[in-house]
């Protein structure tokens, strides 16, 4: 039995408590005001681009800052094919494949690398993409961003209420989500988790470790690409900002504190979104400092009482004691 | 003469700055049960590390049935036939027995996994997490992971090392199971079970191969001096048991791990100058003691322990070992980037331990002092572990299979330094699984079972015969 199947969180089930989220979530257009909707749909395009970040840096333990080069590469797609073909899904899977073929190319080359030389090349990709955005204006506007109009249905409806908009990412993303879940409790899933966990054991297995661990990329490129499609439903707009590296490193902060389930990446992502854009604007210029004090606190929680103290309130059975020798830590 | 299975030529392997195999030249025919014998250091490991492709050579040719792989990848050897283990168990860890196993199933078929695992006597874990096994059912695991592909050449680093002598003996019986085309090349340091297994011995000194051929000629080679252990039997006498303070008193031990008790109200008493040795089946709790004992593992109520009659709860492991706890753990943690020398200083700056330099106890870390301690064979890195935990001077030293990997005479060298901090007050707990010749040489005895510790003499049939804690000399 794995342990995602006996999660709890204070005492309730996780299947009961994700149900219960996904039904909270579809109610909120009636429940909440235009800009609480719209930061909603913010929040799960940044949830989908840490949920990319959740799997290399958690399954496969290649910890990444990069992810918003592919998110980027999924929005200007999005965007330019948007002035010709308005349909939402040909528009994610446009990104989505756009994301995944820079992926396929840059991945090839990083998965050779591990640890901190990785993780470098990763930021060293994202910067490169937001250069890119602001110096290719024919194709992205530079530095003024791009406008796209909104996407559409399969039946031909035209998103442009807020709420409409919403569901349709929360549809989306929910979707993409749950295929990434049934995905690595697959045997590529299990596969990628044992190459984190013993990479030379797999080889010696007969699996070529470089090209499941470039799968793997290439599947993170392609979520993040997917989540840039959201960005233009949600926004109509791109711009270099959006590739900035602060996208990455809340991808990865986020990836942090859901630990080892995309549910909890998911959420974490949400939090981030809502501590930086919510409380900030209620206190004005504090939004840098909630968001470090959140790094701080997923700090402490990934490395000690904290930690332990999450493994209680989550009832996760099969999380490693504070000392066991065996644990593993990422 | 038919062509070998594995042709190896002229092969040449740096690892650092340290020239560890010069211009090996071995042949290992089809259906062969081949043995590398030698000191710490000898080079047997990155023999085997060459051959599965872990190890890029220098120079020099590898051909398996005929074709050159020396410069292919460890995976595509895997899938030529290549089967290995690693000194350590290699799984994956957070994967249950039975994903571990189906990986490494061709077509990957989890209902032949699922036989393999019950054929193997693994049955009652398979939906255990790798890492949540004992050491010793790890090494069962590994072996049934690397039995699965069904290789052609099968590559054993030290495959009997951290077994009981029942799972010895069953080890031993799967081995000679093997299919007869199945070509298996050994590493053991228990030449009971290279004498069993093995038809063929190579041997293997400073990294070239000082003899080659059936294990009877080999035996009755002429070796020098370095590359045949002395035979000494060092026998320890404890001073008078009222002359001594209790320094360990362990009470009512109780821990676990994820609700499962592990251990229920064990206690142990260690006076100074005393070596007690603990013996015990796989999975009975014998490191989980120690990591108790050192505070890497929590315990529960009603647990006291003291050292030298100061209480310790509360204390983390740091605090233990400023109290004068030191722990040479199973699996040697070492502090892999840093060098030999860096290792021995980080512990205690400027320390040098109850037997002076640390280094000069294992003679074979001398001359490495600048070797990263990564890049170290196994039995050295045991030595670092243990000249490590010295540093610190410890009132009580608990050793997690302390000769596991250790060639004879290093481990005879080890006893003696043993022996030798016993005279020095110090209280000294071992684990391991051949006790009954500790209890010869002076030790105390005692048997972890699930119903806590007894002694003196462990279960009979429980041990093998040896002629030490360590291994007999190869001759």
């Amino acid at each position: 039995m794995t342990s995602s199947s006996r999660a709890r969180f204070l005492g309730i089930p996780a299947p009961a408590l994700t149900a219960a989220g996904v039904a909270a979530s579809m109610s909120l257009p009636w429940l909440a005001d235009a800009y609480t909707v719209s930061l909603a749909s913010y929040g799960l395009v940044a949830a989908l681009v840490a949920v990319s970040a959740h799997l290399l840096t958690t399954t496969v333990a290649m910890p990444t800052l990069g992810q918003a080069a592919y998110f980027g590469v999924g929005a200007y797609t999005a965007a330019v094919l948007g002035q010709g073909v308005s349909s939402g899904l040909v528009q994610l899977i446009a990104a989505a494949t756009a994301g995944a073929g820079a992926a396929a190319v840059i991945g090839s080359a990083l998965v050779r690398t591990r640890g901190m030389v990785f993780l470098v090349l990763t930021i060293a990709v994202g910067e490169v993409a937001r250069v890119a955005a602001e110096q290719a204006v024919p194709l992205t506007g530079g530095g003024n961003g791009l406008a796209a109009v909104p996407v559409s249905l399969p039946g031909g409806a035209e998103l442009v209420h807020d709420g409409h908009v919403y569901l349709y990412i929360l549809t989306c993303t929910l979707a993409i989500t749950g295929g990434l879940h049934v995905l690595l409790r697959s045997r590529t899933g299990i596969t990628w988790r044992a190459i984190a966990d013993h990479e030379a054991r797999m080889q010696a297995n007969g699996f070529s470790v470089h090209t499941r661990l470039w799968t793997a990329y290439v599947t993170a490129g392609a979520l993040a690409g997917a989540a840039g499609a959201l960005l233009i439903a949600a926004r109509r707009f791109v711009s270099p900002t959006d590739v900035a590296f602060s996208t990455s490193a809340l991808a990865l902060l986020a990836a942090i504190i859901g630990a080892r389930s995309v549910t909890a990446t998911v959420f974490a992502a949400l939090l981030i979104v809502g501590v930086r854009d919510v409380a900030g604007a209620a206190l004005p210029g504090t939004s840098p400092l909630l968001l470090g004090l959140v790094f701080v606190a997923a700090a402490l929680a990934r490395g000690g009482r904290g930690r332990r103290l999450a493994a209680r309130v989550l009832r996760r059975p099969d999380y490693p004691p504070r000392s066991h020798p065996e644990g593993r830590q990422l | 003469m038919s062509t070998p299975l594995l042709r190896i030529r002229g092969l040449r392997v740096r690892l650092g700055t340290a020239q560890i195999l010069h211009d090996v030249d071995l042949d290992i025919a089809q259906g062969s049960r081949h043995a590398l014998v030698g000191h710490n250091g000898a080079g047997k490991s990155t023999l085997l590390h060459a051959i599965a492709g872990t190890v890029r050579p220098r120079a020099g040719s590898i051909m398996l049935a005929g074709r050159d792989i020396t410069n292919l990848a460890p995976h595509r050897r895997a899938r030529l036939g290549i089967g290995r283990t690693w000194q350590h168990p290699a799984l994956c860890g957070s994967l249950t027995a039975l994903q571990n196993v189906t990986l490494a199933m061709p077509g990957h078929d989890p209902s032949r996994a699922h036989r393999a695992l019950m054929a193997s006597g693994l049955g009652a874990h398979i939906d255990t997490a790798a890492d949540q096994m004992s050491y010793g059912l790890r090494r069962r695991l590994e072996l049934v992971v690397a039995l699965a592909a069904q290789p052609r050449l099968l590559l054993l680093d030290e495959p009997s090392a951290g077994l009981s002598p029942a799972e010895i003996n069953s080890l031993i019986m799967q081995l000679t199971s093997l299919p007869p085309d199945t070509s298996v090349v050994l590493v053991d340091h228990d030449l009971d079970v290279v004498s069993a297994i093995a038809h063929q011995v190579t041997v293997l000194h400073h990294g070239r191969i000082l003899a080659t051929g059936a294990a009877e000629e080999v035996r009755r080679a002429p070796l020098p001096h370095q590359a045949r252990p002395r035979t000494v039997t060092p026998v320890f006498a404890p001073p008078p048991a009222q002359d001594r303070p209790v320094v360990l008193d362990v009470d009512r031990l109780t821990t676990g791990y994820h609700g499962a008790p592990v251990l229920a109200g064990t206690s142990l008493h260690v006076t100074a100058g005393e070596i007690v040795a603990i013996a015990g089946g796989n999975g009975t709790g014998k490191s989980t003691l120690l990591n108790a004992i050192a505070g890497l593992q929590p315990v529960q109520a009603p647990t006291t322990i003291r050292v030298g009659g100061r209480e310790v709860h509360g204390l983390d492991a740091a605090g233990r070992a400023r109290l004068g706890i030191a722990l040479v753990p199973q699996d040697r943690r070492l502090f892999a980037q840093l060098s030999v020398a860096e290792n021995l200083v980080v512990p205690r700056p400027g320390g040098s331990g109850p037997l002076g330099d640390p280094a000069a106890l294992f003679p074979a870390l001398a001359g490495r002092l600048r070797q990263r301690a990564g890049t170290l064979s196994g039995g050295e890195q045991q030595m670092l572990s243990i000249a490590r935990a010295l540093t610190t001077t410890p009132r009580v030293l608990l050793l997690d299979e302390p000769f596991e990997g250790l060639a004879q005479s290093v481990a005879e060298q080890l006893w003696l330094a043993i022996t030798e901090l016993a005279r020095g007050g110090m209280a000294i707990v071992i684990t391991g699984h051949r006790t009954d010749q500790m209890a010869e040489l002076g030790a105390r005895v005692l048997v972890l079972t699930g119903r806590g510790l007894s002694g003196p003499a462990p279960a009979r049939g429980e041990q093998r015969r040896s002629s030490g804690p360590y291994q007999r000399p190869y001759r």
